[in-house]
């Protein structure tokens, strides 16, 4: 393992030992370390409550290596901990002049008549969740992803995530849970990986390309060989030889041509690691929606983090969208491409 | 533990389909615990860190030492062939190391999960040996009963090591019909004709990866090379006719048309690295045989065992036999003390094991020869006068020949390893050295590491000698020694390859002293002088005997050739007149193997990339 690795692996294993209560201590400049660790601790790792860190895989520690279980076993210490962490970040600055000229600053609104109402304070839960993704292949590709979702909204919030913000502090009031945007996220998300992994799914499209034309190519000819070999031998079978011999050559084409598309064919894993809600201080803008007979009336939202307005939630696909469109009578806000679908995006 | 949920799939622009399944979250509890949430996120930023650039298989090894270049082919198999590659390393440079290696990354790395694993018969033992002892991975090795009654052994079990004899006979429908994510075919060069069973096999089996091993991938001509080739990558040389056309001179196998062009091919589907390439080029090595004639009680020794041995041998068994029975049994650590008959199957059971584990004894020492008798059969009353005269015998012979090349200077300035295949034999030796008051340290199998090092390091900077069992010193750095004393010889030639190679090895930087010991007359003494004057095996680099040996032997051991020459014969005569054959057929076999390597030599050259 490279220095690096080694001494992330070790500030890791200090980190987590000690965040469930263990006492450690391991020198930067030292192969070993010795941990002692609570009972319970001991009882989730399998370990003795004295135990023995150590960069090396041997008899009798626990081995901090990326080679040995340590990184296994210490998902089981997660396990036991609770999946969702709830913050707040207090004491944001909040405008409340006039939002007119924001508004139209953020949005266009391409077939109806908007008027601003109000802009209230209030508190926003945001929830970002964390997914561990990988696709498997003849080859392989893992990452971490994540994405935030406004759930009053949902529609996916391009905003820093909430664990980076210096002042994020405990919540121990929290609204009530919003689990519901786990569909979402994970539709989300696939989303972001098919362009994340844009690159991995080409090179596995051409060299899958390339490997069935090499096999075409290769039993074709093979085909081509033994038919003039039949062929010259003029015997009375020529034919029968001939349809026997196409056949189990096609055969074991499809064979094989079955065998790489499974070895080719991608698996795709989502596994959420972490949800984290943070409530923010908000500002509340109502909007008057009017489109032709119908009005009706939306919510935007000022997010102080990002310093500017949220777009509003296509209603058709859910993307987040600042050039909408409003449908006739539900007065739904849609986005350019579901709006032309729909028949309303050729009228401007 | 998550539970997933399939989700509406996709078709990548070439249409590959894409499954998506999504672990489900697993709770709705919560913490304000911010360390917490920070430290869950960067566990599983570091199992991203399991990347190619950083091998995984290296760490956590116990004696098994790496080479670079073995290093750099598990990068470029990982990163350039995906799991289908030809390694086709010289004789010598650790295939089977390289191969071990990879397998271990792509099991941790969860590449793969089924793993079928083929080899000569003659090689089920060892390389289980070296899974499990080097690499700590346990494999299956079925016996032809396990298999013959249980078609789903295959599927039942996910990592399985076996001979290929086994796997293409009676077995070939059942283990062609399950999928295996890396399939290993050591010796891939019985796989060189289309038209073999073993080649049919290789090509039906449902595989992800391949990994084909050989040291000679053409041995008569180029097609074998093409032929090995499309069982990787079937296609990647175009058609047979296409590939004679272009790259085959009539009359002249060892100048290929188009060599640039084929070399590039090859390239992108085989590995081999070759000794100049890696810069592998050891100081010579001398070895010295004594032949010590054994005093009258010695000899009256031998002959007791010998004559009572021979009127209780059992029949020869046949190849067939011994490969279905005996596949993959650990039958050959006498030194290391175990029960040898323990788990065998019964026809295994009993003279066979025996005979050859006491004939090794006797050409051991007297006192380990008496010892075995009494542990084994000393309810037969006619065995007793044998053990009263072997306890009888004093210094043996090879004891005196051994105190005299220490006292020569052997033990000298030159530190010097000795080997013996028994825990009493070493017993002895340790008496023998001490009342001779000459320094020594003791290395054994079954000793813990720490006292090992500590045998180790007293041999390096404190004594002259260290006293060692078989299997003692694999994978440590003793080159600072450069003599080594055989006191007794195991008959398989590989283990004598593997005593040599503990000193004579990459950081050896002066002339290596090899001596054996043994007696005259004794099996030993037949088996080495084959190996001495029909193979030059103390000239051959590492792994050439076993390359010269497995085409003679037919996948046979050589250890049970030898024996079955043992129980053919009646007497010496008619036992000498026997490996006087078996000499014969050696010398034959080096031949072909000389030309073999010219063939490889011409074909790849020395600089082969």
């Amino acid at each position: 393992m490279s220095v690096v690795i080694r001494e992330r692996l070790s500030a890791f294993a200090q980190a987590a030992l000690e965040w469930r209560g263990g006492v450690v201590d391991w020198p930067p400049d030292k192969e070993d370390g010795e941990a002692v660790l609570p009972p319970d601790v001991c009882l989730l790792l399998k370990c003795p409550e004295a135990v023995t860190l150590s960069h090396q895989i041997r008899d009798g520690v626990m081995a901090v290596n990326l080679a040995s279980d340590f990184l296994e076993r210490m998902e089981v210490l997660f396990e036991a901990e609770p999946f969702i962490g709830v913050f707040k970040i207090p004491g944001l600055y909040l405008k409340q002049s006039s939002m007119e000229e924001p508004v139209a600053r953020a949005f266009t609104w391409r077939n109806a008549k908007v008027k601003v109402l109000s802009a209230q304070p209030t508190q926003l839960e945001y929830q970002t969740w964390h997914f561990f993704v990988s696709l498997h292949s003849e080859d392989r590709w893992e990452d971490t992803c994540s994405v935030t979702i406004n759930p009053a909204t949902r529609v996916e919030i391009q905003m820093p995530d909430p664990a980076t913000i210096a002042s994020l502090t405990p919540n121990h009031e929290p609204q009530a849970n919003h689990l519901d945007t786990f569909d979402l996220a994970v539709r989300l998300m696939v989303a972001k990986v098919k362009s994340r992994a844009a690159n991995f799914i080409e090179r596995i499209d051409s060299k899958l390309k390339r490997d069935h034309k090499r096999l075409h190519d290769y039993y074709n000819a093979l085909l081509e060989e033994t038919d003039r070999k039949v062929a010259a031998s003029k015997s009375e079978t020529t034919d029968v030889k001939r349809r026997e011999l196409a056949e189990a050559v096609q055969l074991e084409l499809r064979r094989k041509s079955m065998e790489m598309d499974e070895r080719y064919a991608v698996k795709a894993e989502f596994k959420p690691l972490a949800l984290l809600r943070a409530q923010i201080p908000a500002l509340e803008v109502k909007l008057e929606v009017f489109r032709k007979q119908s009005r009706r009336i939306h919510t935007v939202y000022w997010n102080p983090l990002m310093k500017q307005l949220e777009p509003l939630g296509c209603a058709s696909c859910g993307a987040g969208v600042n050039s909408v469109f409003f449908s006739d009578k539900e007065v739904d806000p849609l986005c350019p491409s579901c709006a032309e679908r729909r028949g309303l995006g050729a009228r401007r | 533990m998550n539970t997933f949920a399939k989700l509406e799939g996709w078709l990548t622009p070439a249409g590959v389909p894409v499954s998506v399944s999504v672990a489900l979250a697993p709770s709705t509890a919560y913490s304000s615990d911010l360390t917490g949430f920070q430290l869950r996120i960067e566990l599983a930023r570091l199992r991203l860190l399991k990347g190619f650039d950083e091998l995984l298989c290296l760490d956590g090894l116990t004696g098994v030492e790496h080479l670079p270049h073995q290093i750099e082919t598990v990068r470029r198999v990982l990163r350039y062939f995906r799991g289908r590659v030809l390694l086709a390393d010289e004789v010598g440079l650790g295939k089977t190391i390289e191969a071990c290696l990879l397998l271990r990354e792509y099991l941790l790395r969860g590449l793969a999960k089924r793993v079928l694993i083929l080899t000569p018969p003659s090689l089920v033992s060892q390389w289980r040996e070296e899974l499990s002892v080097k690499f700590g991975l346990e494999f299956a090795v079925p016996l032809g009963a396990d298999v013959r009654s249980k078609p789903e052994y295959w599927s039942l079990n996910d990592r399985v090591l076996t001979s290929i004899a086994l796997a293409k006979g009676k077995n070939f429908e059942a283990i062609t019909s399950v999928s295996w994510d890396l399939v290993i075919v050591d010796e891939a060069h019985h796989c060189k004709n289309r038209s073999t069973m073993n080649w049919k096999l290789v090509n039906a089996l449902k595989r992800r990866q391949l990994f084909l091993l050989t040291a000679t991938p053409v041995q008569n001509n180029l097609m074998e090379l093409y032929n090995l080739l499309t069982l990787l990558e079937p296609g990647h040389l175009k058609t047979e006719a296409d590939f004679k056309k272009t790259y085959i001179q009539r009359g002249n196998p060892l100048d290929p048309l188009n060599r640039e062009r084929l070399r590039s091919l090859l390239g992108e589907v085989m590995i081999r690295n070759t000794r100049s390439l890696v810069s592998i080029d050891l100081p010579p090595r001398y070895a010295q045989t004594f032949v010590v004639k054994p005093g009258s009680d010695e000899a009256h020794l031998y002959r007791l065992v010998d004559d009572y041995l021979r009127r209780s041998r059992p029949p020869v068994m046949t190849m067939e036999e011994e490969a279905a029975n005996a596949e993959g049994m650990s039958l050959d650590h006498p030194h290391e003390g175990v029960n040898l008959e323990v788990g065998l199957p019964p026809r295994v059971l009993g003279n066979r094991r025996r005979i050859s584990s006491l004939l090794l004894a006797a050409g051991s020492h007297p006192k380990t020869l008496a010892s075995m008798l009494e542990r084994s059969m000393s309810d037969q009353p006619e065995i007793k006068p044998i053990i009263d005269l072997a306890q009888k015998i004093g210094r043996s012979v090879k004891e005196e020949k051994l105190l005299e090349l220490l006292r020569q200077g052997a033990g000298g300035a030159n530190k010097t390893l000795i080997f013996a295949n028994f825990r009493m034999t070493l017993r002895q030796l340790q008496t023998l050295l001490t009342e001779s008051g000459i320094a020594f340290s003791l290395f054994s199998g079954d000793m813990t590491a720490a006292e090992k090092d500590m045998a180790v390091l007293e041999f390096k900077e404190r004594v002259p000698v260290m006293l060692c069992s078989e299997s003692g010193g694999e994978g440590r750095n003793l080159q600072f020694a450069n003599t080594l004393i055989n006191f007794d010889l195991p008959w398989n030639p590989m283990r004598i390859e593997q005593r040599v190679g503990r000193i004579h090895r990459i950081g050896q930087t002066r002339e290596t002293l090899i001596f054996n010991l043994c007696v005259a007359g004794s099996m030993e003494e037949r088996i080495l002088r084959l190996l001495n004057d029909k193979i030059r095996m103390f000239e051959l680099v590492v792994g050439e005997v076993g390359s010269i040996l497995g085409a003679l032997t037919g996948g046979e051991e050589f250890e049970s050739l030898a024996m079955n020459l043992w129980l053919r014969s009646r007497d010496d005569a008619d036992l000498d007149a026997a490996f006087d054959q078996l000499g014969n057929d050696i010398v034959t076999a080096r031949k072909e193997y000389l030309k073999t390597k010219e063939l490889d030599k011409a074909l790849f050259g020395e600089d082969y990339e």
